[in-house]
C-alpha cells in the first residue's frame, strides 16, 4: 500500500472505501437544443454520462455476482455508488442496493443467502444486510463513524469490523470563565500532539484508533473487541472454527513515527486475548485463513528503507508457525489475494508491463496464468488496477476493460473471460474515441527498454505531424497502461497525442526497474521519458516544434524537473508536485515516510541532498511557460509546494497561473466538472504558448 | 520563627491578593473584554474638540468594537458622537467644522456617511463593495476623495460548461496569474487596483478619476485651490516587481489628467501640500537593498523642483507627515522603545514636540501611537504607560494634557507588574542594548521567579515600556518576564538595525536574548532553573532558532514563525520585498546562505519541549512553516503541540477570546514544565 501513496488517493479508494457518498439521482444528461445530431466528439461534458463497474464479489456458489457501479451525476456533480447483482449465467442484471443513498462493499453471507454492505441510506454510513429471497434490508447498526472491513464469520451469525473509536483531544489550560449566555466568541484554538495528524482525503484527523467490532448477523448491540492506543484494521479474517479474527496493526511504541511497518496478530473473541504472528521489520498484512482453516496467507516485504519494494505472498500455519515466501523466485507485486477453494492454491492480481492480471500460485510456488485484462483504477488517467473475487468453484469475477473501455464486470470460468456489463454502451457508440497503440524505445541511458502507449487524436490520418502532450503517471512507483483515461481523451479529442509512459521506477517491470530510482528521484527516469518522446517523433506522429509536458504529484515532479533541464516543450502544466523535498518531508501527511525512505534521512541532517533532487534547484534554467494546478485542500503534495514554484516561476519572470481546485484533495478530479475544467484549463494553456513566448521585458535578468 | 511566620502570612496576602475581597487584584483573561483605549484622534479646525475612535472589547462578539467620541480641549464635554451599532472608523472633520464624514462597517458591508454636528444627523452618501481609504475634504468642504479597490478582469483561461439548473456543482477552479497573489489580511485576492474617487459631500455618484492596471491610494492631499489631488504611487511597468519604488504624482480633478511630480530611484510618499500651497512635503526612503532604511522628511515646491531633505541626520523612520503650520511639518519617529511627535522647519531646524505617545496595541508593548495637527500648531494624541493602555491628550500653547481616563474604572483596581527599563551588554561584542522587565505582582526584592524572555516580532520593530496585556498576565501567573530591542529593533539608528542584515536568525540575536536572560539571573532576579522563551512572527523564528542553540530554557512557545525561509519567501505575501531586501539573492542561488539562517537547520539538536501557535489562514508566515517545525520535533521525539487557531491570519490575537488564549495555552505549557512550583489553588 506505501508504494502507492503517491498515486491519488481514488486509486486506492475506490476499492476499499469510496469516499464520496451521494443521494443516487436519475441520470439527466444535458442536452443541447439546437443540437441536430450526436457530437461525435468527447467533451468535458461526457464525464457526467460515465459508469463503471468497481469491486464484483462473487457469491459462495459462483452464480451471482454483486458489484458496485459508480456512475457521475450531473446535478450532484459526485459520482454515486449503487449495487447491482448479475445472474452469470444469464448476464441479466437487477438493482440491489443504493436507490435512497450511496450502497458500497458487499459482501455475501457465508451461505450466499444474505448479502451485507455499507449504505447511507438515512444520511451516515451504516452496515445493512439484505436477504437474496425477497427479503428487506435491514440497517444493523446506528455507528457513529463509517464501518470497514465488513467479514461474515463463518457460521453466518456475525459480522466483524473495524471503525475509528474517537478519542478526546488534548487539552491545555482553560477558557475564562466570564463567557455570558449567548455570546458569539471565535472558535476555540486545535491543538494536536499526533505526529500524524492529518491525512489526504480528511483533513485534520479526528482523534482516535480504528478498532475491531463484531455485531450479530440479524441486529443487536456491537461488541468492541481490541482496546489501546493502536490502529486495528486493514482486513479482517475468521477462524474457520469462528473463534479466532485475523487482522494486522503496527502495536510497536514507536508506531507512530514508522511508516513501514505492521504484524499479523491473532484476537481470541471469547478472551480478547492476542497473539503476535509476525515479527519481522517490516509490514505484514491482509491476512486470509484458508478455505480449510490450517493456514493463513499474508502480505509483506522485508523493510530495507528502500521507496520501493515488490509486495509478496506468504503462508503460515494457523498458530502462526512455518512462514514462507511463495513468491521468492516471480517478480511482481502482490496486489490482492483469495484462496482456491481446494486451500492449496491463492488466487492473486499483479500487473505485468502496464496490464493486470490473475494468476494462481500454488502452495509449492509454481504459477499458472489465469486471466489478463483486468482494469479499474478510476477514470481520469490510465493507471493500472482492479479487483476480483473467487467462488468456490474457481469462478472469478473481475473488474476488465481495455484503452478504450472504461471498467466492467468480467467473469472468467477457466476459458475466456467474457463481459457481463455493458455500461458504456453508448459511450462506445456515439463518441469516436483516440486508438491507443503501444510503443517503446531503448532509453538513451543505458539502453534498457521503455514502454509507452500512444493515444491518437480520433480520425489519426497515417504519416500526419500532430502535437504532442507527454503525460507522465504519478507514484513514481505505479504504472500507465492500455486502460481508459478520460484524460487523455479529452486531450486527443483537442487534436493532440498523448504520450503515456513508463520510466524506471515504473512498477509492472520487476523490483529492480522500480528501484533504479531508490534515492534518486527524479534521475534518469529523465531520459526514459525524453527518449520515448524522440520515439513518438521518430515514428512521424510527433510534431517536434509542438511538444507539450504535465503530469500530476509523481508526474508534477517530473514535469517540473524536465522544464527545469530541457527547453524543447513549448508549455508545460505541473499538478500537484512536490517541489522541495524538505518542505514535502515536513509538511506532508505520512510524516516520517518521505525524507527516510525517498530521499534517506532527515532534512536537517542532509540538507544539500533533498535540495538536489528538488525541481526548485532548477528554477534558474525554466524557460517553459509552466501551469501550476493543485487542489486547495491536498494533504498529500501539500498547496505549499505548488504555491513555492508558482512563486519562484514569477520571480524568474517565466510565464505562469496558479490554479486552484477548491475543496479537492490529492484525488484532483473527483468532482466530475473540476476534472473536466482541469483538462480544460491545461489545453487552454498549451494553446496560449502553442506558438513561444518573448519576455516581455527585455532587460528581465534571466539566465 | 514568628517573623518568618508573619512574613509568609504577608507574602500569601499579597500573592494570592482577593481571596477576602469582593475582586481579584490579579489581572486576568476576564479583564480583557474591560479594556478600552483612543485611537485615530482628530483635532476640530478650531483646535476646541476633539473626536476620536473608542476601542473595546465587546464580550458577546467577542471582537473589538470601535465607536467614535468627542471630548471638549479642557477634557470637558467627553461623550459618544457616534455609537450606534457598527465599527466606525476613519472620522474626518469637514474644513468648517460643521461636518463629520466617516466610515462605518456593519454586517461586512461598509457605508460612507456625512455626520451633520449641529442637527445630529447623518447622511449614508453611499455603501461599497470594497471598503474605501483614504478619505479626506476637499479644501471647500464641496467634495470627499478617497481610494477604493476596483476590480479588473483577469484574463479567462477557459470558459466552463453550464451546470443544469438545480445541479450543485463543485465550485469552480480558480486561476491565479499575477505576482501579487494573496496578502495576509485578505487571503488570495481577486484582482483589483486601487483608484483614486471623488463624490459631492452632500451624496451622489463617486467618480473614479485615476485608472490602469496600478495601485494609486495612500495618503491623498488636495491642493489648497481643489484643483488637484497628490499622491503616491508606482506606475511602472514591472511594478509588481518591485518592493522600493513609488513616485508623487498629481491629478487634476476636473481633466483627470496626471502629472508626475518626482521620478528618484526609491519611495516618495505621502504627500501633503501645504497650508499655503506653495510646497509639498514627503516622506522619502531610498532604494537601497539593505533590510532598514531611514526615511526622511523631505520638501519640494508645489512643481516637483528644488527636493530638499530636511531630515538628513535623524536616522530614523519618519512617518505620519502632518503640516503644523505654514513652515512647519509634524511627523512620527521611534527612539529607544518610544514613539515620539517631531517637527521641522521648511528651513530644516528640528525639535520634539511630544515624547511618548502609544498605547494602541494592547497585546504586546509595541511601540504606536497617532496623533492630529490642527491649525496653530495644536496636537490631539494617544498616549499610554508601561500600566494603561491610550488615552486622549493635546498639546496646545506648550501644555499637555490628558483628555480621558479610559481604563482607571479596571487598572486602578489591579496589582500590575512593575516595568523597569535596565540596560546591559551583548556577550557578542559589547553592544549596548535595551531592555526591560516586569516583575511579578508581589515581587520581593531577593527572590527569584521563573524567567520568560519575549521576543518581539518584525525583526525591524521595538518594544517599549507600554502596556501588554500578554505580559502583564505572564506577570500575574508569577513570572519575571523580560523582553529587548536586540540589534536589528528600529529606534537605534540604521547601524544598529543593520547589524542583522542577512543574519536573521543568526548568533548574534541569539547572544543578545541570552544576554539580557543572564542579566535577570546576575541581578538576582531571575531562577536559572526556571527559563522560558517565548516570541510571536520574527520573535517566533527566534525562539525556534535559539532552542536550536540552546537547552537552557525549560519549555518554548513559538508563536507564527518562520522555520524554513526558503519556503517562507515562495509561500507567504511578503515574498518580493523580503528576497530584495533581507536576501544577497533568491533561493535558488543562495540555498545555503537561507538555510543557515532557518531554524530547521538546528531542529537536530534540540532538547526544549516546544508549543506553535499559529492562525490557519496566516499567509504573512504560513501555517506551513508551524507543520515542518511541529513534524520535525514529533519525527524526535521532542514533546511538541501544534495549536491552530481556525479562521486566523498572522494576527493570531485579533479577538480577545484569542488574545486569552494565546496566554492560556503559553502559560499552561509553560507550567507542565515549571519545576519546584508549589501546587496553585
Amino acid at each position: 500500500m506505501l508504494k502507492s501513496l503517491f498515486i491519488a488517493a481514488s486509486v486506492l479508494s475506490l476499492i476499499a472505501t469510496p469516499p464520496l457518498f451521494a443521494q443516487a439521482q436519475p441520470n439527466s444528461a444535458a442536452k443541447a437544443s439546437d443540437q441536430i445530431g450526436p457530437n461525435r466528439t468527447f467533451t468535458g461534458q461526457d464525464l457526467f454520462d460515465l459508469a463503471f463497474a468497481t469491486d464484483p464479489q462473487i457469491s459462495p456458489d459462483g452464480d451471482t455476482i454483486a458489484y458496485v457501479r459508480r456512475q457521475n451525476d450531473i446535478m450532484t456533480d459526485r459520482a454515486v455508488n449503487s449495487i447491482w447483482l448479475i445472474d452469470v449465467e444469464s448476464g441479466e442484471q437487477r438493482p440491489f442496493a443504493g436507490r435512497n443513498g450511496g450502497a458500497f462493499s458487499p459482501r455475501w453471507s457465508p451461505d450466499g443467502s444474505r448479502v451485507a454492505y455499507v449504505s447511507t441510506e438515512g444520511g451516515s454510513a451504516q452496515l445493512w444486510v439484505k436477504w437474496l429471497d425477497g427479503g428487506e434490508a435491514v440497517k444493523l447498526t446506528g455507528l457513529p463513524n463509517s464501518p470497514s472491513g465488513v467479514t461474515w464469520s463463518p457460521d453466518g451469525r456475525s459480522i466483524a469490523y473495524t471503525m475509528l473509536v474517537k478519542d478526546d483531544a488534548p487539552s491545555l489550560g482553560s477558557a475564562p470563565k466570564n463567557r455570558p449566555d449567548g455570546a458569539e466568541w471565535a472558535d476555540a484554538l486545535e491543538i494536536t500532539d499526533l505526529v500524524n495528524f492529518r491525512a489526504d482525503g480528511e483533513g485534520e484527523l479526528t482523534p482516535g484508533f480504528e478498532k475491531i467490532f463484531v455485531v450479530p448477523a440479524t441486529g443487536g448491540a456491537p461488541r468492541q473487541l481490541t482496546f489501546g492506543k493502536y490502529h486495528d484494521g486493514g482486513r479482517l479474517s475468521w477462524s474457520s472454527d469462528g473463534s479466532t479474527i485475523y487482522f494486522s496493526a503496527n502495536r510497536n511504541p514507536d508506531w507512530q513515527t514508522d511508516p513501514v511497518e505492521g504484524d499479523v496478530w491473532a484476537l481470541d473473541i471469547t478472551s480478547l486475548s492476542l497473539t503476535r504472528l509476525t515479527t519481522r521489520d517490516g509490514p505484514d498484512f491482509g491476512a486470509q485463513v484458508s478455505p480449510d482453516g490450517r493456514r493463513i496467507a499474508y502480505l509483506g516485504f522485508d523493510d530495507e528503507g528502500r521507496a520501493y519494494e515488490n509486495t509478496e505472498l506468504y503462508i503460515m500455519d494457523a498458530d502462526g508457525q512455518n512462514q514462507r515466501i511463495l513468491t521468492a523466485d516471480w517478480d511482481f507485486s502482490v496486489d490482492g489475494f483469495g484462496w482456491d477453494s481446494d486451500s492449496r492454491g491463492i488466487y492473486v492480481q499483479y500487473d505485468e508491463r502496464g496490464e493486470t492480471n490473475i494468476a494462481r500460485i500454488a502452495l509449492n510456488g509454481s504459477v499458472r496464468a489465469v486471466t489478463d485484462g483486468v482494469s479499474g483504477s478510476g477514470l481520469d488517467r490510465p493507471y493500472t488496477g482492479g479487483s476480483f473475487s473467487v467462488a468456490s468453484d474457481d469462478t472469478i469475477a473481475f473488474t476488465g476493460g481495455t484503452a478504450t473501455r472504461p471498467p466492467e464486470v468480467k467473469v472468467s470460468t477457466g476459458d475466456e473471460a467474457r463481459y457481463l456489463t455493458n455500461l458504456s454502451a453508448s459511450l462506445m457508440t456515439t463518441k469516436s474515441l483516440g486508438e491507443v497503440r503501444a510503443i517503446s524505445v531503448a532509453s538513451s541511458f543505458d539502453g534498457q527498454e521503455v514502454q509507452g502507449w500512444l493515444t491518437l487524436p480520433p480520425g489519426y490520418r497515417e504519416g500526419a505531424r500532430v502535437p504532442l502532450i507527454l503525460e507522465i503517471h504519478g507514484g513514481p512507483f505505479a504504472a500507465y497502461g492500455p486502460h481508459f483515461s478520460t484524460d487523455n481523451q479529452l486531450y486527443a479529442a483537442a487534436g493532440y497525442a498523448v504520450l503515456s509512459a513508463n520510466p524506471r521506477g515504473s512498477t509492472s517491470y520487476g523490483e529492480g526497474f522500480a528501484q533504479e530510482i531508490d534515492k534518486a528521484y527524479p534521475s534518469q527516469d529523465y531520459d526514459d521519458l525524453m527518449s520515448i518522446v524522440d520515439r513518438v517523433v521518430e515514428l512521424g506522429v510527433a510534431d517536434p516544434d509542438r511538444l507539450f509536458v504535465t503530469g500530476g504529484s509523481g508526474g508534477g515532479v517530473l514535469t517540473s524537473w524536465i522544464v527545469g533541464k530541457t527547453n524543447r516543450f513549448r508549455a508545460a502544466a505541473t499538478q500537484k508536485p512536490v517541489i522541495n523535498w524538505t518542505t514535502q518531508a515536513l509538511t506532508a501527511d505520512g510524516t516520517g515516510y518521505f525524507g527516510q525512505y525517498w530521499v534517506g534521512s532527515r532534512p536537517w541532517e542532509n540538507p544539500q541532498k533533498f535540495w538536489e533532487q528538488s525541481p526548485l534547484s532548477l528554477i534558474g534554467s525554466v524557460e517553459t511557460p509552466t501551469l501550476v494546478v493543485v487542489g486547495s485542500e491536498d494533504y498529500r503534495t501539500p498547496v505549499s509546494e505548488a504555491v513555492q514554484y508558482y512563486s519562484a516561476l514569477q520571480l524568474a519572470g517565466v510565464p505562469t497561473a496558479l490554479v486552484r481546485v477548491p475543496g479537492a484533495s490529492h484525488a484532483l478530479t473527483a468532482r466530475p466538472s473540476q476534472s473536466a475544467a482541469k483538462a480544460s484549463a491545461i489545453l487552454a494553456w498549451f494553446e496560449r504558448y502553442a506558438k513561444g513566448w518573448e519576455p516581455s521585458d527585455p532587460d528581465a535578468d534571466r539566465d | 520563627m514568628l517573623r518568618f511566620l508573619a512574613s509568609m502570612i504577608l507574602l500569601a496576602g499579597i500573592a494570592v491578593g482577593a481571596t477576602a475581597n469582593d475582586e481579584p487584584r490579579l489581572f486576568s483573561a476576564e479583564d480583557v473584554f474591560e479594556l478600552e483605549w483612543a485611537d485615530e484622534p482628530q483635532i476640530s479646525p478650531d483646535g476646541e474638540q476633539a473626536i476620536y475612535v473608542r476601542r473595546s472589547n465587546d464580550i458577546m462578539s467577542d471582537r473589538t468594537v470601535s465607536r467614535i467620541w468627542i471630548v471638549d480641549r479642557d477634557g470637558g464635554g467627553h461623550e459618544p458622537l457616534l455609537a450606534e451599532n457598527g465599527s466606525y472608523r476613519s472620522p474626518r472633520w469637514s474644513p468648517d467644522g460643521t461636518r463629520i464624514a466617516y466610515m462605518k462597517s456593519l454586517s461586512g458591508r461598509t457605508g460612507l456617511y456625512v455626520h451633520y454636528l449641529e442637527s445630529g444627523r447623518d447622511a449614508l452618501l453611499g455603501t461599497f463593495e470594497e471598503a474605501p481609504s483614504d478619505l479626506i475634504w476637499s479644501p471647500d468642504g464641496a467634495m470627499l476623495a478617497f481610494s477604493m479597490a476596483v476590480k479588473a478582469e483577469s484574463e479567462k483561461l477557459v470558459s466552463a460548461p453550464k451546470a443544469p439548473e438545480g445541479a450543485e456543482w463543485a465550485e469552480a477552479p480558480r486561476v491565479i496569474d499575477r505576482a501579487r497573489y494573496r496578502t495576509n489580511s485578505d487571503g488570495f485576492i481577486d484582482l483589483a487596483y486601487d483608484h483614486i474617487f471623488i463624490m459631492p459631500a452632500e451624496g451622489g455618484t463617486p467618480r473614479q478619476l485615476t485608472s490602469g492596471d496600478f495601485n494609486s491610494s495612500g495618503s491623498l492631499s488636495f491642493t489648497p485651490d481643489g484643483e488637484q489631488i497628490l499622491f503616491s504611487a508606482n506606475r511602472q511597468d514591472g511594478w509588481e516587481l518591485q518592493s522600493r519604488e513609488a513616485n508623487i504624482f498629481a491629478i487634476d480633478v476636473a481633466s483627470g489628467e496626471l502629472s508626475q511630480l518626482t521620478d528618484r530611484p526609491g519611495v516618495e510618499a505621502s504627500p501633503q501640500v501645504s497650508p499655503d500651497g506653495r510646497f509639498v512635503a514627503y516622506l522619502g526612503t531610498s532604494n537601497e537593498r539593505e533590510p532598514f532604511m531611514p526615511t526622511n522628511v523631505f520638501v519640494m515646491e508645489r512643481d516637483g523642483s528644488n527636493i530638499r531633505n530636511l531630515t538628513e541626520g535623524l536616522d530614523r523612520r519618519a512617518g505620519d507627515l502632518q503640516w503644523l503650520s505654514r513652515r512647519e511639518i509634524a511627523y512620527t519617529f521611534q527612539n529607544r522603545g518610544e514613539n515620539n511627535i517631531g517637527v521641522v522647519t521648511t528651513s530644516g531646524d528640528r525639535r520634539v514636540a511630544v515624547q511618548g505617545i502609544g498605547g494602541t496595541t494592547i497585546g504586546r508593548p509595541y511601540v504606536s501611537g497617532a496623533f492630529d495637527a490642527g491649525e496653530g500648531g495644536a496636537l490631539v494624541y494617544t498616549k499610554g504607560s508601561a500600566y494603561r493602555p491610550a488615552d486622549l491628550f493635546s498639546f496646545q500653547s506648550g501644555r499637555n494634557r490628558q483628555l480621558t481616563t479610559l481604563n482607571e474604572d479596571l487598572l486602578a483596581h489591579r496589582d500590575l507588574g512593575d516595568v523597569r527599563s535596565f540596560t546591559y551588554n551583548s556577550s557578542l561584542d559589547g553592544l549596548e542594548i535595551q531592555g526591560w522587565m516586569i516583575t511579578p505582582p508581589g515581587y520581593r526584592q531577593g527572590e527569584t521567579y521563573p524567567l520568560i524572555i519575549e521576543i518581539h516580532g518584525g525583526p525591524h520593530l521595538a518594544y517599549g515600556p507600554h502596556f501588554s496585556d500578554e505580559l502583564q498576565r505572564m506577570a500575574a501567573a508569577g513570572y519575571v518576564v523580560i523582553y529587548d530591542n536586540h540589534r536589528g529593533s528600529i529606534g537605534y539608528g540604521s547601524d544598529f538595525a543593520n547589524l542583522l542584515k542577512y543574519k536573521y536568525s543568526s548568533p548574534d540575536d541569539f547572544a543578545d536574548h541570552m544576554s539580557a536572560v543572564d542579566w535577570a539571573i546576575d541581578n538576582g532576579f531571575a531562577d536559572e532553573d526556571n527559563l522560558f522563551i517565548a516570541g510571536g512572527s520574527a520573535g517566533g523564528i527566534a525562539t525556534a532558532y535559539a532552542i536550536g542553540l540552546t537547552n537552557r530554557f525549560n519549555a518554548a512557545m513559538a508563536a507564527k514563525p518562520v522555520i524554513n525561509w526558503v519556503s517562507k519567501v515562495l509561500t507567504a505575501d511578503s515574498y518580493i520585498g523580503q528576497i530584495a531586501n533581507q536576501f544577497p539573492g533568491p533561493p535558488w542561488e543562495h540555498l545555503d546562505h537561507y538555510w543557515e539562517r532557518s531554524p530547521i537547520s538546528l531542529v537536530g539538536n534540540v532538547d526544549t519541549p516546544t508549543m506553535l501557535i499559529t492562525g490557519e489562514v496566516d499567509y504573512r508566515t504560513p501555517i506551513s512553516e508551524t507543520e515542518q517545525f511541529y513534524q520535525a520535533l514529533q519525527l524526535r521525539g521532542i514533546p511538541s503541540v501544534m495549536v491552530r487557531i481556525p479562521d486566523t491570519n498572522h494576527g493570531i490575537a485579533g479577538r480577545p477570546s484569542l488574545l486569552n488564549a494565546k496566554t492560556d495555552y503559553t502559560l499552561a505549557w509553560f507550567g507542565k514544565y515549571r519545576v519546584g512550583q508549589e501546587e496553585e489553588e
